[in-house]
């Protein structure tokens, strides 16, 4: 009974998981619906003619949040689709049965033609995959890349989308006691995540909130390095002394951002310019 | 007797000039040959040097163009934090051979919204 009141005030309130801590929505070219249908409904900006679905993961069961982060990114060893540069929607989403939050990670490759469905994801890389060998983490690490997306259980309630960093998800996560929305003073754990596994990069680091407040993000230089601060009201948390970033070369690989290597320069496109020359 | 000794000699001095000057334009023709054999190496190390000039250049020094949506990147960042803006990037005319080229080429500047520490 307890269950299906909670139920019931999870589906009255939208968005669905973020109904305890609310947020700015963000304008993207997807729309997500409640049953986890993904549709398309622009590409960069410039409108489809009608949306395309890209995916559709009613079949999990989940109630979805409408609420997505879009990110631009490719895989180093793409098989799929023969695709390497695709979309990552981040979405978070929560269970009835189990009365627990996802994090749900969907790629949406742009010559996709048909549509994921809920099994074509797999779960994330946990502490117990990432303990085994090198061997059979590169193996998983192949087939992870192969998947149309992952999911990973949250051990409490987000209180917002995650946000990136170099290929790292920072998500801040409440603890719950029962199914309800927890008190203030809030003690709030900091989930650092890989993008593309949703593997655990770095233990979770714990803040204490006193009251509502939006959580705001910052870069700071510290030294040679970039410093992730957590901001919120007048309380400032240094999370990340020294900022990292994914490598591709394998699954376990970081790297320590540099902040002299900032900006960075990509040439575009050279040319010469011929005046008076016949 | 006399007559025919100058004979002799004057033709022996107009042969051997004519010898010379076939013998020097040959020389001179070789020279120029292998001049213009050599040019177009010379051409590929001009225009080598003049890139090289060119991105010697601070990219801030050029044009800047419109912000762009960045590039995907296996380390992707949230839109929030990255900022890519496009550059116009062109050299000043060199005196000389190259007169009347110029370099030019567009730039990609990914840019960080950091926080100086002394800020606060």
């Amino acid at each position: 009974m307890i269950n299906l009141l909670s139920l019931l005030f999870v589906l009255a309130s939208s968005p669905v998981p973020l109904s305890c801590f609310a947020q700015q929505p963000e304008l993207t070219d997807f729309e997500v619906t409640g049953q986890g249908l993904i549709y398309r409904n622009s590409y960069h900006g410039v409108p489809l003619p009608q949306p395309k679905m890209v995916a559709d993961l009613s079949a999990s069961g989940w109630l979805f949040s409408t609420q997505h982060r879009v990110v631009g990114s490719y895989l180093a060893q793409t098989a799929l689709v023969g695709q390497h540069r695709f979309e990552q929607l981040v979405l978070l989403a929560f269970h009835p049965g189990l009365q627990s939050e996802q994090l749900v990670v969907v790629r949406v490759f742009p010559q996709q033609s048909e549509s994921w469905q809920f099994d074509q994801l797999l779960p994330y890389l946990d502490d117990a995959v990432m303990a085994a060998g090198d061997t059979v983490v590169a193996a998983l690490w192949q087939q992870q890349q192969q998947a149309a997306g992952w999911w990973r259980p949250i051990p409490g309630k987000a209180t917002q989308l995650p946000t990136l960093y170099a290929g790292i998800l920072y998500l801040p996560v409440a603890q719950v006691m029962d199914g309800n929305c927890p008190p203030y003073p809030l003690d709030l754990s900091v989930y650092i995540i890989h993008m593309h596994s949703g593997h655990t990069v770095s233990p979770p680091e714990t803040v204490q909130l006193s009251e509502p407040a939006p959580l705001q993000w910052q870069l700071k230089v510290e030294g040679d390095y970039l410093g992730l601060w957590l901001q919120h009201k007048d309380d400032n948390w240094l999370l990340q002394p020294q900022l990292q970033q994914i490598l591709p070369d394998c699954l376990q690989c970081i790297s320590v951002i540099e902040h002299s290597n900032w900006p960075k320069i990509l040439p575009m496109a050279h040319f010469w310019l011929e005046e008076g020359a016949y | 007797m006399q007559s025919e000794r100058g004979f002799a000699l004057i033709t022996t001095l107009l042969l051997a000039t004519v010898m010379l000057m076939l013998v020097l334009a040959l020389l001179q023709s070789s020279m120029l040959s292998m001049r213009i054999a050599d040019s177009g190496q010379q051409s590929l190390q001009l225009r080598q040097e003049a890139w090289r000039m060119h991105l010697q250049q601070p990219v801030s020094t050029g044009t800047a163009l419109s912000e762009v949506r960045c590039p995907d990147q296996y380390a992707a960042w949230h839109a929030d934090s990255l900022y890519c803006q496009r550059y116009l990037l062109l050299s000043t005319p060199e005196q000389g051979l190259w007169h009347s080229s110029q370099v030019g080429s567009i730039q990609l500047q990914l840019r960080l919204t950091v926080q100086d520490a002394s800020d606060d």
